[in-house]
């Protein structure tokens, strides 16, 4: 803190709120953030939370026992649930791989996995479900299997993989970078192996950053639309993702219908985002001051 | 655990950190690696405990050739200059993972290892923090956990790479005292690196001195100090005032004087360098004979009274020493001119 | 430089080479191990990453390259286009502002519900797309909370431009400031307190010397914003009522020349997109690389 930021902290807060400060522009920067914020997120959220709630309580709970939404629920928390941890596993490999090792096109693996964030979904979309359809590339060669990913939930999680997998690898390369070396010679010199050294030293070192890019990853996955609705076949009741079941229910102009499942689903977003928060929290406990 | 290191090179790239180095340690000896950064000494260390391996030379462990033994087959106990403590563990696990990491038919039951953890703890005075993180310890207590981390497999040979160069420097007196208490109830071989040759005269039954890759001398503290091979070994070791002289005959003629210089008997009239203590420098009468020199600054603070001057021949500044509470008198005051004669010298030629 | 007379006696055998080759340092896997490793973290990358953005153009030219032009040359397909200029030439400009705005409050003062604030502008990313754009409906759709006000005065939002921007304005926000914040609280105050004291407003003090300073990070804000912006589908499926030639972007036009079975139109137009993502990311690479130091932490590599 500069010298001048000390002596303002020991200032009185200027009605109980803000601290005096040199420079110009308080009010009209956060005031126009505030407006800003105000019409494009709050007011919208208010909107969402409360159409459900003109019907009462009831509002919500017919959305939650209906079951074309509960499978529908199901299938989305479900499918990202579990693409969450398949790219947590993947993703760590990836991310080690990264760090640790050098290969060619090395730089070129590192810049392709930023590749869910910056192609449009539809576009990742039409792709997977071409590759997966029974022609496709893959598609046919696992049809002889008797497998089918395109139209079936299988379809779903092959998307979900993709969208979530930058948030491992993200999460996890730092951490992994920052790694202190000599903590693995001293396990060494102590007699361990390199499988134990690990999973005694290593893994719960990095542990907070893996769950915290398996959490973003799974909410990433749980809201996921443009990437699945090709490749899903949105049968209701069997591969209906519940982002979908929400655009339904507008052109159907159930407002307060798709505004429940909105709000739950928010509300699960947001446990997530407490917990990434809690997690991190946690992780520093054994952090030094 | 004897130790022999024969001709041990090592080359990074294309530095060459150890050039053929020999050093043997006897089973209980306390042996300094001593020198100043780049000498190659952390790396010698290494080497010994298989975290880098040489490019040439053998190591011997007792007899044994170690070149094919990793880290952790080599039952060395390291101690890191910043601990590499693991964060997550409690002070006793840190302290027993060396024996639960063993194989199994190896590995001695749970309550085995409490026991042996809590003996290790009250040995380096730890005894109630058992359960505490890392986290919650001051450096210097992480150091003894650090300590009693290796010390838990029964190692051979302790190896220590300046283990107090991340401390203050009152925690670091209190903890060297400690090491060396605790190395000679315990007998264990140990050699451990520093840059401060302090710590390095107090502690070791020997020093190596090393420079850049090689081992400049190996010796006894009083040895090394009394009785340095080198010039850099000289000054390395302590305050060292230099003067030009030419040494003859073992004789080292030096502004006016004609000092005793009894190692070199077989130089004739060759150019040097006298080395002088501050505290071997007297200063006297200008009238008298000796070294012209001008008082710059007295320093009376301290528990040695320090006086700067410079040489009227070469402008070059000497450091002399005084008891404290020495009367000054009129002499040792800035600015007056004073003659210097040193009361024991050690002249090495001038390679220059 | 030995000193011969103190030297210690080794034992004296012609030193042989250490077998140093065949032993590994423990801090590092055996070398199957390695490439195990490497094998399936490139398999997973090409089979998750790499197939699919290679079959887009591979399929958008599979009926060579005259169909591939065509599908572009259409009417439908540069209305696409020129919608998504539009929408993403609206969206970011303001964004950066509120950006920069909401920056400079946050990271040249102190005040309570500072935290709050950084969360609400976090929010849009643990948002699913189609929640985006469901609650602009149920602001401004026919049945929403102003629809009737707006129908009264004839105003379209839904099913029209405006709620385009909306969307995608709300989808995107957050990647400007997400980018600034943590960069001028990196940078401090002291530059713009030296500035003021020496007498310069408060204006010329922001143009002078807090852009300068964040126009990297700025830069790759504006990036990462308007590939979102370019691409979003979910929010703007949503609000847009998918109708031809006036409510539809690229992505949404991607989504009907699917739907139509017009397999080498929508992979022609996706293929734009993609070529799109490819630039982002060579240009996000770019920056990062050569200017890793001048963006918020977190992005060097």
């Amino acid at each position: 803190m500069s010298a001048t930021a000390r002596s303002l902290s020991a200032r009185p807060l200027i009605a109980g709120f803000k601290r005096p400060s040199v420079l110009p522009g308080f009010g009209l920067t956060l005031g126009f953030a505030l407006a800003y914020l105000s019409i494009i997120v709050l007011l919208p959220l208010a909107a969402l939370v409360l159409r459900p709630a003109e019907a009462g309580i009831a509002g919500y709970l017919n959305a939650l026992v209906d079951p074309r939404v509960l499978a529908a629920l199901r299938l989305s928390f479900g499918a990202a649930l579990i693409a969450a941890t398949i790219n947590g596993v993947f993703g760590l490999i990836v991310a080690w791989i990264l760090v640790r090792y050098n290969f060619p096109l090395k730089r070129l693996v590192d810049a392709l996995v930023d590749l869910p964030f910056a192609l449009p979904t539809a576009v990742a979309g039409i792709a997977l479900a071409t590759i997966y359809s029974p022609k496709g590339w893959i598609g046919s060669l696992l049809m002889p299997l008797g497998i089918k990913v395109a139209f079936t939930p299988l379809g779903v999680l092959i998307a979900l993989i993709f969208v979530g997998l930058p948030f491992v690898v993200r999460s996890l390369q730092p951490v992994l970078q920052d790694l202190d070396r000599e903590v693995e010679e001293a396990a060494v010199s102590l007699g361990a192996g390199r499988w134990q050294t690990f999973r005694l030293v290593i893994l719960p070192a990095i542990l907070p950053a893996l769950l915290t890019g398996f959490a973003l990853a799974f909410a990433r996955a749980v809201g996921e639309y443009g990437s699945v609705i090709f490749i899903a076949g949105n049968m209701p009741m069997v591969s209906e993702i519940a982002p979908l079941l929400i655009v339904i229910k507008l052109e159907q102009f159930d407002y307060a219908g798709a505004a429940a499942i909105g709000v739950i689903m928010l509300a699960a977003s947001f446990t997530i985002l407490l917990f990434i928060n809690l997690v991190q929290r946690w992780s520093r406990r054994h952090e030094e001051n | 655990m004897t130790i022999t290191v024969d001709g041990i090179s090592k080359s990074f790239n294309s530095f060459q950190a150890l050039k053929g180095v020999d050093l043997t340690a006897a089973h209980g000896e306390f042996i300094a690696l001593l020198g100043p950064s780049g000498s190659g000494k952390t790396t010698l260390l290494r080497i010994l405990a298989g975290l880098e391996f040489a490019d040439g030379g053998r190591l011997l462990f007792d007899g044994q050739d170690v070149a094919a033994q990793g880290a952790g087959e080599r039952n060395v106990g390291f101690v890191f200059q910043h601990y590499a403590l693991f964060k997550h563990m409690t002070v006793a696990e840190n302290v027993s993972f060396g024996l639960r990491v063993k194989p199994r038919d190896r590995r001695p039951a749970k309550t085995v290892i409490d026991k042996q953890v809590a003996e290790l703890l009250r040995l380096v005075q730890l005894e109630r923090l058992g359960d505490r993180y890392p986290s919650q310890l001051s450096g210097g207590q992480r150091q003894r956990v650090a300590l009693a981390r290796a010390l838990a497999i029964q190692p051979g040979v302790l190896l220590l790479d300046e283990p107090f160069g991340a401390l203050d420097a009152k925690v670091r007196k209190e903890l060297r005292r400690w090491l060396r208490r605790l190395h000679d109830d315990m007998q264990l071989t140990s050699i451990f690196v520093t840059h401060d040759q302090e710590e390095a005269l107090e502690l070791a039954d020997r020093i190596a001195v090393m420079k850049d890759g090689r081992i400049e001398q190996i010796g006894t503290p009083s040895e090394i100090y009394h009785q340095p091979a080198t010039a850099f070994v000289y000054e390395f070791l302590g305050n060292a005032n230099r003067l030009r002289c030419r040494i003859d005959r073992g004789r080292a003629l030096v502004g006016g004087l004609d000092l005793p210089a009894p190692e070199h008997p077989e130089l004739r009239d060759a150019p040097g360098i006298a080395f002088v203590r501050p505290h071997d420098l007297t200063i006297n009468d200008p009238k008298q004979d000796g070294i012209e020199a001008r008082v710059r600054q007295v320093f009376v603070a301290g528990p040695a009274i320090r006086v700067e001057l410079a040489l009227l021949a070469s402008g070059d500044t000497m450091e002399a020493e005084l008891p404290h509470g020495t009367d000054l008198g009129a002499l040792i005051v800035p600015n007056k001119l004073v003659s210097l004669r040193p009361t024991k010298i050690r002249a090495f030629p001038d390679a220059a | 430089m030995v000193a011969e007379t103190r030297r210690e006696l080794s034992v004296t055998v012609a030193p042989a080479a250490v077998a140093a080759a065949r032993v590994r340092k423990g801090t590092t896997e055996s070398a199957p191990v390695r490439w195990l490793l490497i094998a399936l973290g490139l398999s997973f990358i090409g089979l998750v990453l790499v197939l699919p953005l290679i079959s887009v153009f591979l399929e958008a030219l599979r009926s060579g390259l005259g169909a591939f032009f065509s599908s572009i040359n259409s009417e439908d397909t540069w209305a696409a286009i020129r919608l998504t200029l539009l929408v993403a030439a609206i969206s970011v400009p303001l964004n950066v502002v509120f950006g920069l705005a909401a920056a400079w409050a946050i990271a040249k003062f102190d005040f309570h519900g500072k935290s709050l604030l950084v969360t609400l502008i976090d929010l849009p990313f643990s948002v699913s797309p189609v929640i985006s754009g469901l609650i602009y409906v149920l602001l401004y759709g026919a049945n929403g909370w102003f629809g009737p006000f707006l129908k009264e005065w004839d105003i379209k939002i839904i099913f029209n431009v405006a709620g385009l921007v909306l969307a995608t304005i709300f989808v995107t926000f957050p990647f400007v400031a997400r980018e600034l914040i943590p960069l001028m609280q990196e940078q401090g105050r002291d530059e713009e307190e030296a500035a003021i004291s020496l007498g310069a407003n408060g204006w010329r003090t922001f143009l002078y010397v807090t852009l300068p300073n964040v126009a990297w990070g700025l830069l790759y804000g504006v990036l990462l914003c308007n590939a979102r912006a370019m691409g979003e589908f979910g929010a703007v499926s949503v609000v847009s009522g998918h109708i031809r030639g006036m409510t539809n972007t690229m992505p949404l036009h991607v989504e009907i020349l699917y739907n139509e079975y017009d397999f080498t139109g929508a992979f022609a137009v996706a293929s734009l997109l993609a070529l799109l993502a490819i630039v982002t990311l060579v240009a996000k690479s770019l920056l990062e690389w050569r200017y890793g130091d001048r963006l918020a932490a977190g992005h060097k590599h």
